[in-house]
């Protein structure tokens, strides 16, 4: 089973890892912000995921848009989506739960009945039945003997970019700095004066664009839009960000990129049948040394 | 003190709760059993996943289809039941299984022994088939299997476990045959064999090895059988290690999610064999055409032993014009098997009447049925449905609706190698 | 025990008695909708033993399930079923030690999401083993009738519950819940207990996951370790209302009753419908069905509800 690694085939891991880990890395960014900020965990992220691949869909089959130009659509539509969601169910639940616990379990249910809702909603507008659309193909490019797929590594630049514009707002707008201290310090935050229920709202707003964005990049790669697509990608997220730690954004891209190093590993080396097996192993092995997930401070 | 405050409210809630469902209970039962009024129509049972993970697969592969058969009969009066000497609606009564096999099985049971219907349509999936077979055998209703693929099923059937299960298709053992044969024609060289690892997947591929080996072949085979997970978002590490090894000849278990993947990142990479066979993952125009276009899909080629082309007869082209006023563009070639075989079923009851055991001893026994494709009749001894509108292997030439390549007498154009991609 | 307690028994063992006569008056239907309603009581039950009382939620009662359908597929043709059942609950109740010595160590978050994957990871693995060690796909099993073995499993899941949770344990688990740090100070050995909770929970699963298994006829990997059963015992508790015993059971019954009503009548928006009630439901009544009743039965009496042991 396992092959002999020669260069070709370690370079090959080496850059086809990074391009997987990099959407990984996008994919549970969204969940990562919202857990971290609101503790909140957002089980339906999959399906904002599916929401902005079927907003691609409609761009660039209605519109006639490149997908990768969709993003302005879809930007704006799930950050509405977003708030209005945020603003009619989640926020009552925030105001109203005095502890974090009560807060998680509540929310929990909320968030299983909105995927319900949402995928059904999904059905009933637009059917079960695939759909797809004719996506660029830019061909192939040749790295030191090694070829990749060019969608691939724009989308993985694409993913790097929302990495970096997310890492900036977080560190130097007043919001985002406003968030990275609800997620550290919730009550401290207040004191200073913090509006914790408006930053909730924005992180979960923010949270819903990422989901989005990612499905964008999704429907690029992967033609089979359906309503239930998002539910494997919720796995993912949920899974990265244990690895990562929550709420750290230094860890979602890091341990992104672990997991795709892990994936494309299994898949190219070993068997692609046992990849959620050596990711959880992995998972377990890392959760027994470092029970806080890598990077929690 | 105040726990019992607690436990008398618990106890009144639980008490409440027993009456009242036992109450609702009850009086859904006695609504059951109130006089049966006379017979008005025909009414057909149809559970499957219409919501949940399995909802693309009834939705694209045979739904539709059984509503058009349906109209169309309908739209001449229905369906001739003999012994009520006359025509009589068909009303076709469809339950959700949310792609969960425990409702599958209870609302199966429920068309069956509460609404008591006439008939049944049969799901989607293999697994779902068979967790339903059961409830076929004991309310006796056959069991049309329009959409299931196994090596089990035939074992069960030869072995005489089941008299009610009908398989369409063709079954992998069967149809593994065929494809070597085809395989051995077109001098395939460099095969690599890949699939979904599910029932579908493991069941072809491994029949397929299992021919190969028997007709002393298996050193053809450089690549595989290699199956991938369904929630797999990146082919490429197979893809090349099928390049790698010069494979001309794919053999990919696929469904269409993955489908569509294997087909984008193979174009990426430049991975074109001669010969390239993709399951259901290739077959379907509503997806294929607007993702690809009819050019870059020229040369796949599907197998799963109903192919018809519709341009072959004009009632055909006329019923996939139908299809296509539906759902927006033309259905793939297998997926009429939903619409002719329950076309026998009908036929079996203008002649029969509603007297299932006699449908189905006459479909046991090979009966011939008249249908769009021509005399339709079950062999059970390779567990299909032998149409002679009915080719085993299918190709995309250039256009929306494929075309029939094998077997030979039934072939609708003649094979050819893929070409490179666009 | 006080009378309050002996009360709770009695009515289990009424309904039980009630329940047992059911096949004989219910058309088979019918019968199958009680017994997939007992089911889901039992798993919920038993969710709400470890996850309602320490508050860590666990997203992998289909792990567990699917373990015991799985072990019924394998064995349920060469071992007498209640072997086989006996097995099932061995074998889930060290697994499931093996994974709480893993992960209830972590923060409760981190937790649901670990059982979160783990029936899909078992499907791989189980997928994977099939593939290349067994070369089977899939298993045919006895179907039966399976009314009697569930209504059993669920009924003795209710009693222990209801007895563990006056004892040692329970109380453990409850003080884990509402301050876990505060149980360690007070010299609780939270990891044993939690292990145990989790252990005992996940084996009347795995019980019911056998005794449902003859059911479906045919049993593979998939159909085994289906995501529904690792949300809805949660959702169902949460929906009825996860302070008090009772909360599961109210959530388990109401839910599949209505959930069957849409499906058989809203054929093409149940989703929809069902999702809606939850939300709205948690949004009015936050702490569940049942939930206004303990604050209720704490205000009527003016006194607040101990929760510390004495």
């Amino acid at each position: 089973m396992i092959s002999l690694i020669t260069p070709s085939l370690f370079l090959d891991i080496l850059i086809g890892g990074l391009i997987l880990g990099a959407i990984y890395s996008v994919i549970a960014a969204g969940l990562n912000l919202q857990y971290g900020v609101t503790r909140m965990l957002n089980v339906a992220h999959g399906d904002f995921l599916m929401l902005g691949a079927y907003l691609t869909y409609f761009s660039v089959t209605l519109l006639n848009m490149n997908p990768f130009a969709s993003i302005i659509i879809v930007g704006p539509s799930m950050i509405s989506i977003g708030l209005l969601v945020y603003a009619l169910i989640f926020r009552r639940v925030v105001t109203l739960s005095r502890t974090a616990g009560e807060l998680e379990f509540r929310s929990l249910l909320l968030f299983f009945g909105l995927s319900f809702v949402i995928q059904n909603l999904a059905m009933i507008l637009w059917t079960a039945n695939y759909r797809g659309y004719e996506a660029p193909t830019l061909g192939s490019v040749n790295v030191l003997g090694v070829t990749f797929e060019v969608n691939r590594i724009i989308i993985a630049l694409i993913s790097i970019l929302i990495n970096v514009f997310l890492y900036l707002f977080l560190r130097y707008t007043k919001v985002g700095l406003a968030m990275r201290a609800t997620v550290d310090q919730p009550e401290g935050a207040q004191i200073v004066g913090i509006n914790i229920y408006t930053i909730f709202a924005i992180s979960f707003g923010i949270g819903v664009l990422l989901g989005g964005w990612s499905g964008i990049l999704i429907s690029i790669l992967y033609s089979a839009i359906n309503p239930f697509m998002g539910v494997p990608y919720t796995l993912i997220a949920l899974v990265l960000v244990v690895l990562a730690g929550v709420g750290s954004f230094k860890g979602n891209i890091v341990g992104g990129f672990i997991l795709g190093y892990l994936a494309y590993f299994t898949m190219r080396v070993i068997h692609s049948a046992l990849t959620l097996v050596v990711i959880y192993a992995i998972l377990i092995l890392i959760l027994l040394v470092r029970p806080r997930g890598l990077f929690v401070r | 003190m105040y726990r019992s405050a607690i436990t008398k409210i618990q106890a009144t809630i639980i008490a409440v709760i027993i009456v009242v469902a036992a109450i609702i209970g009850v009086v859904l039962y006695y609504q059951t059993i109130t006089a049966a009024p006379p017979k008005e129509k025909i009414k057909i049972g149809y559970v499957d996943a219409f919501t949940g993970v399995f909802a693309p697969g009834p939705e694209t592969w045979g739904t539709v289809w059984m509503e058009i058969l349906i109209d169309e009969y309908n739209a001449n009066g229905g369906l001739y039941v003999p012994e009520y000497g006359k025509k009589l609606p068909i009303e076709l009564i469809k339950y959700d299984s949310k792609s969960d096999t425990e409702t599958l099985v209870r609302l199966t049971e429920k068309a069956m022994a509460e609404d008591k219907v006439d008939l049944m349509f049969g799901p989607w999936g293999t697994s779902q088939n068979f967790a339903v077979l059961p409830l076929y055998e004991k309310y006796k209703y056959p069991l049309l299997a329009h959409a299931m693929g196994s090596g089990q099923v035939v074992d069960l059937i030869l072995s005489g476990g089941s008299k009610w299960v009908f398989p369409v298709l063709a079954q992998p053992p069967f149809g593994a045959k065929y494809v070597v044969d085809f395989l051995q024609w077109a001098n395939a060289s460099r095969i690599g064999i890949i699939g979904i690892s599910d029932l579908h997947g493991i069941e072809w591929t491994g029949q397929l090895v299992a021919e190969l080996a028997r007709r002393g072949l298996s050193d053809r085979v450089v690549v595989g059988p290699e199956l991938y997970p369904l929630t797999v978002t990146d082919l490429s590490p197979l893809i090349k290690k099928l390049k790698e090894a010069n494979v001309d000849t794919l053999w990919a278990s696929t469904y269409p999610a993955d489908g569509t993947l294997l087909i984008r990142q193979s174009m990426e990479l430049g991975f074109s064999p001669r010969i390239m066979f993709m399951g259901p993952g290739s077959q379907y125009p509503a997806i294929m055409v607007p993702t690809f276009g009819v050019k870059a899909m020229t040369g796949i080629m599907e197998y799963h032993g109903f192919e018809v082309d519709y341009k072959t007869s004009p009632k055909l082209l006329e019923l996939a014009e139908k299809y296509k006023a539906r759902v927006g563009a033309y259905p793939g070639p297998n997926t009429i098997a939903a619409y002719v075989c329950h076309q026998v079923l009908f036929e079996a009851v203008e002649k029969y009447g509603l007297n299932r055991e006699k449908i189905r001893d006459a479909l046991w026994a090979g009966e011939s049925f008249d249908t769009v494709v021509g005399p339709a009749k079950f062999d059970m001894k390779n567990v299909y449905l032998d149409a002679p509108g009915a080719g085993y292997l299918c190709q995309w030439q250039g256009e929306e609706i494929l075309k029939v390549i094998w077997p030979l007498d039934r072939a609708s154009a003649t094979w050819i190698p893929k070409p490179a991609w666009p | 025990m006080n009378s309050g307690n002996s009360l709770k028994y009695y009515i289990l063992i009424g309904v039980f008695a009630v329940l047992s006569c059911a096949p004989f008056f219910v058309s088979p239907y019918y019968l199958a909708m009680l017994t997939s309603i007992l089911c889901w009581i039992g798993l919920s039950v038993s969710w709400y033993f470890f996850s309602g009382l320490t508050k860590y939620v666990s997203l992998g009662s289909a792990a567990f399930f699917g373990i015991g359908v799985y072990v019924t597929a394998v064995f349920g043709r060469s071992l007498p079923f209640p072997l086989v059942l006996l097995l099932a609950g061995v074998i889930v109740f060290l697994f499931a030690c093996g994974i709480g010595l893993v992960t209830l160590r972590l923060r409760g978050i981190f937790f649901a999401i670990f059982t979160y994957g783990l029936a899909e990871l078992l499907n791989n693995i189980i997928l994977f083993w099939e593939m290349k060690v067994t070369g089977t796909r899939g298993r045919f099993i006895i179907t039966m009738d399976v009314y009697y073995p569930i209504l059993l499993i669920t009924f003795v899941a209710l009693i222990t519950v209801l007895f563990l949770m006056r004892s040692n344990i329970g109380l453990a688990l409850r003080m884990i819940g509402d301050c876990e740090e505060a149980a360690i100070h007070f010299g609780v050995n939270t990891t044993r207990y939690k292990i145990l909770g989790f252990a005992i929970s996940s084996l009347f699963m795995g019980l019911l996951g056998a005794a449902f298994a003859p059911r479906w006829g045919y049993i593979d990997s998939g159909i085994a370790f289906n995501s529904l059963y690792s949300f809805m015992p949660a959702i169902m508790t949460l929906f009825g209302g996860a302070q008090m015993f009772i909360g599961p059971i109210v959530g388990a019954v109401i839910l599949s009753i209505l959930e069957e009503y849409l499906l058989t009548t809203f054929k093409d928006y149940f989703m929809l419908i069902l999702g809606s009630i939850m939300i709205v439901v948690i949004l009015t009544l936050p702490d569940g069905i049942t939930g206004k009743l303990l604050k209720r039965g704490v205000k009527a009496r003016g006194v607040k509800a101990p929760r510390t042991p004495p």
